[in-house]
């Protein structure tokens, strides 16, 4: 009996030589844990960069394009597009187009909500990390998070709504949508509660601009208002961006001295296209800096890219370094109609025409420069003046989000709607709709005086303050016009004309801009569609649906899903 | 003993007188004194003869061996010990030690008196020897002796068609390709569904979770992983025992629930040492498959196929390779009717020799063998050289302890060269296999299609360049020690309690690596191709797991004789790593081929992981009087593989048994001269399946782009913390009888199983969580049922022919399963039927709640259409019907107007709109209306004379998704086999058959073969193909890129009902008097045919098809199951 003992606690002892259940715990050797994760500032940094990067893959940035210009009367089929980009440029969009899906947009969303989530709990762990980093932190993914969400709502209206982080299966993960405006006023109000917060300079010179300043919050805000009708606060968030501007140009003038090349056009400090080059008095400076160099004094937010990690979209899309062209491609009306002004720099910036194309060369050009004064082309611009350029070597552009002349161009939209509140025929309803109007047409023109490039003969072109200030109508016109030559390609257009169609609550006038981008057969069609402002948004996509019954279709496209089942 | 009588007398006298003259002889003898003492037989002193002390549990404490005069000596421990003397051949002498000199004389063995051997066999699959009689589970054994001298080569060969509801399925022929195996139908959506391999007690898997980091270029890969498996050499094997229901796979808790294979190895005996050598050749060759088109034909068949689209000559005008054109600089290259399949056959060889060598004495017993292999395929191309050995040690330290130690290793080098016979099939037949000169003379050099070649024909590598130059080598080391201890702690026999204590560690190291080159004169486009010029891979992958086991077994000793009782509780923990590399390197300078070369790396990667598991098992069993049986099972196991809430599983299983032969009543029947034996079994158990995947439940981050130059980290997945073992409840029933004095034997199960808590992988969740989907989700259930039936006739008919014994054996095994889900989120049913994709070759999968897997859905085809137009009818004014001339038609039978032909022109056959009446619908003008494919769609598409015909079941005049139907089911209705042993003296003939019946296949490579689609060669069937406006035939027309001629329809479904004749075998030995003439003690010789016939309707290569859960069963095997000639010879000496 005694060896029975002795052999039976030999057993038990192997039974209690570890507790099994720590035994069983296995961590991942290829994968870090949650576990050993969240411990410092530096954790939070590198998840919080992780949103950005999410924001910067190619997923979203064609979506940025497909749901914010690809619909308007801006872009149309290029060479070789394929299929589903195709329906888009169409307008014949169905739930089962890939395009359709969200999801990258909400890896944005779910990473800053991690970020969110979890740099509070590491602000008790980590010593180092101050309260003012954790505040500037939080700031960062919530703006991120806000800028996600505000491209899914005007693309789809009503989206899920998600706050809290994925983070086990216990969660609930199928959600109902939530309409436009809770998630508009829920977002507006994150950013009001930020600008304290977020940092207004970062360490690097590139963070600036890559990164969430209070700039950028300001005029992402102020874009936010503009939908929302609320012609004060775009006015207050357009100021707060001006201020800041006015700082920036201090300092840079402080940097540069003499050699700046920003300048004041109606006391807006915005560059200058004239610039001197080897070959005399050239203009393009302004193009240059924002779109060839990057990370310049006018943005306030954009996507960096460089050769090590490649803009997806550009090349593929716009035009690859042979500037032969790529799947879309401007419409005849970008190059022939928009640019009405014989000395408009921004055409040769955004458009190369040859007897037949129409290639799409913004963000494409590493530079470029143009000799206005030489030729005299007619309105229907031929391409003879001279003109330089040089294509990147691999295509690398930033993507730019929010720049100031964008923001210029908003204050001028929230003061023409504004004047248009002031119905009255009374005087003084004339004087403040006068008043209004007239500060408008300075932001306007501030921007359009830019862009005719500082050439003499340009002044002669000049828009007249009173064709605009007397008539609200023709001053709205003459803001979305300005804001299409001006922010072409850079995927704003349709939303413009959303904004525009929503605010009319009719399409007409989107539908008078985009109509001649279809042919005649499908025109029809199309219109009939389009009569409805639930057409302005696209549907969700059909694996989505399949997937979560409480997603309610956009009704607009829901006959779509019962006959076509196939593709 | 051969020694000079003088000495010997001599020495005996010494010692006598030494003895004599030693004082205090009958003293008890004490510790230290030295025993001496002198061994003799009839013949004299013996030499080398064994001599020990032993104690009292029979552990030898000191030990002597006699010298050349017998004599040994050595000092005495104790003398309660007792002395035992050992010599083979001899009877063993045992005396006590009661004096210091020993005389003995030993007594040559004589033979053995016939001992009548009464006790019951065993079954120790639960881990305790349970009598047969008494096993309540449900088990089928098959000893190797049944198999002995058939020549098989692998193990699943011959189990095939013999275990009742083990579906056993070879998918392909190429060298080292294994089968799949399904026992009772597959109970699980996710993972292998392949039962658990056990040697020996020790689970022989690769953790597939410890090397799927693994990323061949080469999918084979996969079974060539699990083949190894099988790899253990069927020489070595004793034993096959499958255990089917969950009280028989419960000791093996989750690992178990797709059934286990135990396979017990031999180990050496007692008695003399045996020497067993044998030799096997064995050729295999590929069975003729489809007969292709050769130069001529499949030139005019293009020229037809690039027409027909459009009518127009434009595309082929372009195409000079088929245009027969002397001028061209190639012609001469593209002017051949080549048969590449022939080309690239061959007459497949194996040779095989064994050596086994064992024995054993008192102390210890071994069994020692080994291997080699050496292969070449019935392709080109193919070499596989084998090397495994085993080593079986038993070493009794005492009557109390004993220690086994198990060494297997399998080594395993393969040349592969899977894709030759499929590449041959689609090669182009004009083309040359060497250049050619001026007059036609092949050059030796292996001609490669330049890039030059007009792009819409085939760039194949020529298969007989790549089988030469491609180099693609796989090594495998796997090797398995094991060490083992047992102690008997109480009793040593059946008469008293007994208490055993069992431990065990067993290793399971497995290395693999592959290399692979594709030399730059393979390449077509020569260096300026995308990189993959003179491109080598090399992949490493090994693993090691170790497993400990503690088992205690108790069996009391009852006063009350007609109680037994047996228990056994064991602890076992596994732990086991894996790790991977994996590296390409392109653009290297010709000669060099190592990966490690200094050329572009275009892919690099590495994994490493681990797993862990721990389970505790507790078995009991209790039979009254050996009538009725009682089994329980209880097993609890802990994986790594879910969170700290679900970690532990505990699945219990009950059986029962009662021996109704054993009721006195039964005398009754026995007495009937029929039934014998009666015994009914009924089980209960549940099993556990775990995730194919480590880690699922932590939340991973993982690094992900650069942001601002910066490293960014981003979460990687949702955690699963619900995640829940998936549960299988089985019931079985089984009846055992004994018919005509056992001459035969029935079991017959009958079973049921529900799987609960479905393990779904890649869950789809809305993407608002930032991710796509959930690695598992727990949902649904699912169902299999069916029956088995399986006889053995032994004996059945025995006589004497010419003064020989002869005698008729047989098996005969039915079984039936049928697969259904009961219930499934309708989310991932949905994600699961996926939407129609009008595409050519698809068929609709469609699982339905509640019905059985497999249904095959699709399109019913009528023919071909014999015209474009019509020719049939115009009405007039008044309505009558009138002919395309303007003359009256009158009525047929049915009231119709016929239909005209124009022979040449237009016929009544042509693609138009007909009523659910077979009359056309004639729109306001008079006017048919063409059938159209999934019209309003962007597949849309205009039938016309020589397309196939598609049966518009709703007569809407469109043929789209609502008109699929139900075409058939993939599963059979039955299936099993049989087989018939004929003995007759020393000489025996061995059949083996087995069957399907019932099932459908899609047969996908007649679908390639016919569809006239591609430019690739085809089949020679396609001859008979539409050509010109009336032509009446059921092959369409050919249609380069365009049409839809072959749409997943009836036309491909086939039945694939067989019976084949899986071997037939002739074994002789040779009288044992002939065999001692020859030195040897017996020699063998056996010749057999594998894969005789199979007698089938299936036109395909072969009907032995298998379909995954879920999926119908396709046919889309390029390489056939080759036919195989074996003959062997086996010698012990």
């Amino acid at each position: 009996m005694k060896k029975i003992k002795l052999a039976l606690s030999v057993i038990l002892m192997g039974l209690s030589v570890s507790s099994c259940n720590d035994f069983l715990t296995l961590q991942p050797l290829n994968d870090i844990v949650l576990e050993n994760f969240w411990t410092n500032k530096d954790d939070v940094e590198s998840v919080l960069l992780g949103s950005y990067a999410s924001l910067e893959k190619t997923d979203c940035l064609v979506r940025m394009s497909i749901w914010g210009e690809m619909r308007s009367d801006n872009i149309t089929i290029g060479k070789s597009t394929k299929d589903d980009i195709l329906q888009i440029l169409r307008d014949n969009i169905l739930s089962t187009n890939d395009w359709t899906q969200y999801k990258c947009f909400y890896e944005v969303i779910n990473n800053a909500n991690t970020v969110m989530y979890y740099a509070p709990q590491v602000a008790k762990i980590d010593p180092n990390y101050t309260r003012g980093q954790l505040n500037a932190d939080l700031a960062e993914a919530k703006a991120l998070r806000a800028l996600a969400y505000w491209y899914l709502i005007r693309a789809y209206k009503d989206v899920p709504f998600v706050t809290e982080p994925s983070i086990d299966d216990t969660k609930e993960f199928f959600l109902a949508q939530t309409p436009f405006n809770d998630i508009l006023d829920y977002i507006i109000n994150d950013l009001e509660d930020i600008t304290d917060d977020v940092k207004v300079k970062y360490l690097k010179e590139l963070e600036n601009t890559s990164r969430f300043t209070a700039s950028a919050v300001w005029a992402m805000l102020a874009d936010m208002y503009l939908w929302k009708q609320d012609w004060a606060n775009v006015e207050r968030c357009c100021k707060k961006v001006t201020e800041i501007k006015m700082d920036d140009y201090k300092e840079l003038y402080e940097k540069e001295g003499k050699a700046i090349t920003v300048s004041f056009f109606n006391e807006y400090p915005l560059y200058k296209e004239d610039f001197q080059s080897q070959n005399g008095n050239r203009v393009g400076n302004a193009y240059n800096m924002i779109f060839g160099t990057g990370n310049s004094f006018e943005v306030l937010f954009e996507l960096p890219y460089d050769n090590s990690k490649k803009n997806g979209f550009v090349s593929d899309y716009y035009c690859p370094k042979e500037l032969n062209g790529g799947y879309l491609k401007a419409t005849n009306e970008a190059a022939k109609k928009a640019f009405t002004q014989e000395y408009d720099v921004r055409y040769f910036e955004n458009i190369r025409s040859t007897s037949d194309e129409n290639y799409i060369v913004k963000y494409a050009y590493e530079d470029m420069e143009c000799n206005l004064s030489e030729g005299k082309a007619s309105v229907v611009l031929s391409n003879k003046r001279y003109f330089n350029n040089s294509v990147r070597e691999s295509t690398s552009p930033n993507w730019i989000i929010y720049r100031y002349s964008d923001v210029l161009l908003m204050q001028a939209e929230a003061y023409t709607m504004w004047a248009k509140e002031y119905e009255g025929t009374d005087s003084a309803s004339t004087a403040d709709r006068t008043a209004l109007l007239e500060k408008a047409f300075t932001l306007v023109d501030a921007v359009n005086k830019r862009a005719l490039g500082g050439y003499s003969a340009a002044s002669t072109e000049y828009l007249v303050a009173s064709t605009y200030t007397s008539d609200v109508e023709k001053m709205e016109e003459l803001v979305l016009d300005e804001r299409r030559r001006e922010l072409m390609f850079e995927g704003k257009r349709w939303f413009d004309l959303c904004r525009k169609s929503l605010r009319d609550g009719n399409t007409n006038y989107l539908w008078s801009k985009i109509e001649d981008k279809f042919d005649s057969n499908a025109r029809s069609a199309v219109r009939i569609k389009m009569t409805d402002l639930d057409a302005l948004y696209f549907p969700f996509n059909r694996d989505e649906i399949k997937i979560n019954p409480l997603i309610k279709q956009n009704p607009v496209y829901v006959e779509d899903e019962f006959i076509q089942k196939a593709q | 003993m051969t020694m000079t009588m003088k000495n010997n007398i001599f020495k005996r006298v010494a010692c006598v007188l030494s003895i004599a003259s030693l004082p205090g002889l009958l003293m008890a003898q004490k510790a230290g004194d030295v025993i001496s003492g002198v061994i003799e037989d009839n013949e004299g002193p013996m030499m080398m003869v064994n001599v020990t002390e032993r104690d009292a549990s029979d552990r030898i404490v000191a030990h002597d061996i006699t010298n050349i005069n017998g004599e040994f000596s050595f000092t005495l421990h104790n003398p309660n010990d007792r002395i035992q003397v050992t010599y083979v051949g001899y009877e063993t002498v045992d005396l006590p030690i009661n004096k210091l000199f020993f005389e003995i004389k030993m007594k040559e063995q004589g033979e053995l008196p016939t001992v009548e051997i009464t006790a019951d066999r065993v079954q120790e699959t639960s881990g305790l020897p349970i009598p047969l009689r008494e096993a309540s589970n449900s088990v089928q054994t098959i000893n190797m002796e049944e198999f002995e001298g058939l020549g098989i080569t692998t193990v699943d060969e011959a189990l095939q068609g013999r275990i009742a509801g083990l579906d056993i399925v070879f998918d392909s022929g190429d060298l080292g390709a294994r089968s799949t195996m399904h026992l009772r139908g597959v109970a699980t959506l996710t993972g292998d569904a392949n039962p658990l391999i056990v040697v020996d007690g020790n689970i022989w898997q690769v953790d597939n979770n410890l090397v799927n980091n693994f990323d061949f270029t080469n999918n084979s890969n996969d079974t060539e992983k699990v083949s190894e498996l099988l790899a253990i050499n069927p020489e070595d094997i004793a034993s096959i025992s499958v255990l089917k229901d969950a009280a028989a796979t419960a000791i093996w808790g989750s690992r178990g629930t797709n059934g286990v294979m135990e396979i017990r190895t031999k180990r050496g005996s007692r008695g003399k040492t045996r020497v067993n050598y044998s030799y096997r050749f064995n050729g295999t060759w590929q069975p003729e498959g489809y007969k292709l088109l050769n130069g001529d034909q499949y030139t005019m068949f293009l020229k037809e196929s690039f027409f027909n689209p459009k009518m127009n000559d434009i595309v082929t005008g372009d195409i000079w390779e088929i245009q027969y054109r002397p001028k061209e600089p190639l012609y001469n290259m593209y002017n051949n009717n080549t048969d590449w399949v022939d080309a690239v056959k061959k007459f497949g060889m194996q040779h095989s020799h064994n050596v086994s060598v064992s024995g054993g004495g008192d102390k210890a017993n071994f069994r020692i063998s080994a291997g080699f292999d050496t292969q070449t395929g019935s392709v080109i191309g193919q070499k596989m050289n084998r090397f495994t050995t085993r080593v079986a040690f038993d070493y009794f330290i005492s009557d109390r302890i004993k220690v086994v130690t198990n060494f297997a290793m399998t080594y395993t080098k393969n040349k592969r060269n899977s894709a030759a016979i499929g590449t041959a099939m689609k090669m182009m037949p004009n083309l040359a296999i060497y250049y050619e000169d001026r007059n036609d003379v092949p050059t030796g050099e292996y001609f490669i299609v330049p890039p030059t070649q007009s792009k819409q024909l085939p760039t194949h590598t020529n298969p007989l360049a790549e089988a030469d130059y491609h180099e693609n080598y796989s090594t495998q080391l796997s090797v398995q020690p094991e060490f083992q201890l047992v102690y008997n702690l109480m009793g040593l026999d059946n008469d008293k309690t007994r208490l055993t204590y069992d431990a065990r560690v067993t290793f399971n190291v497995s290395n693999s690596d592959g290399d692979e080159y594709n030399p730059q004169i393979l390449s077509r486009d020569g260096w300026k191709s995308d990189g993959s010029v003179n491109s080598s891979s090399h992949n490493i992958s090994k693993s090691s797991q170790i497993t400990t086991t503690h088992s205690l077994t108790f069996i009391p000793h009852l006063k009350n004789r007609n109680h037994s009782v047996m228990a056994m509780v064991r602890y076992q923990l596994n732990t086991g790593n894996g790790k991977s590399q994996n590296s390409k390197v392109t653009g290297a300078p010709s000669p060099i081929k190592a990966g490690s070369a200094d050329a572009k790396i275009s892919d690099i990667s590495t994994g490493a992981s681990r797993s862990r598991g721990v389970n505790m098992t507790f078995t009991a069993h209790y039979s009254y009087k050996s009538k009725y049986s009682f089994d329980f099972t209880a097993r609890t196991d802990g994986s790594t593989r879910f969170g700290d809430a679900n970690r532990w599983g505990t699945f219990p299983a009950i059986s029962g048994r009662w021996n109704v032969s054993d009721e006195p009543w039964f005398d009754n029947l026995r007495n009937a001269g029929i039934l014998d034996m009666m015994a009914a079994r009924i089980s209960w158990g549940v099993t556990g399946n775990a995730p194919g995947q480590e880690g699922l439940f932590y939340s991973k981050y993982k690094s992900g782009d650069k942001y601002l130059s910066t490293g960014t980290i981003h979460p990687d997945n949702i955690r699963m913390s619900t995640l829940q073992w998936e549960e299988t409840t089985s019931w079985n029933l089984g009846f055992d009888f004994g018919l005509w004095r056992d001459k035969v034997s029935l079991n017959i199960d009958v079973y049921s199983r529900l799987t609960e808590k479905l393990l779904n992988g890649d869950y789809a969740i809305p993407s608002s969580s930032g991710f796509s989907n959930l690695a598992y989700v727990n949902d649904g259930s699912m169902k299999n049922e069916g029956w088995e039936l399986n006889l053995n006739l032994n004996r059945i008919y025995s006589t004497r022919i010419w003064g020989k014994d002869f005698s008729v054996n047989g098996n005969i095994s039915f079984s039936d399963n049928t697969n259904q889900i009961l219930e499934l989120n309708p989310t991932i049913l949905e994600k699961r039927n996926k939407d129609f994709d009008f595409k050519n070759g698809s068929y609709l999968s469609y699982i339905a709640l509640k019905n059985a897997f497999g249904s095959i859905y699709g399109f019913k085809f009528k023919g071909v259409y014999q015209y474009s137009d019509w020719g049939g009818f115009v009405t007039d004014d008044n309505g009558n019907y009138l002919d395309a001339d303007g003359n009256p038609l009158f009525p047929d039978a049915y009231g119709r107007p016929q239909e005209k032909e124009i022979p040449g022109v237009a016929g009544s056959n042509a693609p138009i709109v007909r009523d659910a009446d077979g009359n056309p619908i004639l729109n306001q003008k008079g006017k048919t209306k063409p059938v159209k494919y999934a019209y309003g769609t962007t597949n849309e598409y205009e039938f016309k004379g020589g397309d196939a015909i598609y049966e518009d079941i709703n007569h809407d005049g469109n043929i789209n998704e609502l008109d699929i139907v139900y075409l058939g089911s993939s599963l059979p209705k039955l299936s099993g086999g049989f087989g018939l042993r004929l003995s007759w003296g020393r000489l025996s003939w061995n059949n083996q058959f087995n069957f399907r019946w019932g099932n459908k296949i899609v047969n996908g490579s007649r679908m390639d073969a016919e569809s006239m689609y591609g430019t690739d060669n085809t089949s020679a069937a396609v001859n008979w193909r539409w050509r010109v406006e009336g032509d009446e035939t059921v092959m369409p027309r050919a249609l380069y890129q365009y049409g839809y001629n072959y749409l997943g329809s009836d036309r491909y479904v086939e039945d694939g009902s067989f019976l084949r004749w899986n071997y037939t075998a002739l074994n002789y030995s040779l009288d044992p008097s002939v065999a001692k003439k020859l030195h040897v003690s017996s020699v063998s010789f056996n010749f057999n045919l594998n894969n005789v016939i199979c007698w089938t309707k299936y036109s395909g290569m072969d009907p032995e098809v298998s379909a995954g859960a879920g999926s119908v069963a396709r046919d889309n095997a390029q390489t056939p199951r080759s036919k195989q000639v074996t003959f062997g010879v086996s010698v012990q000496f």
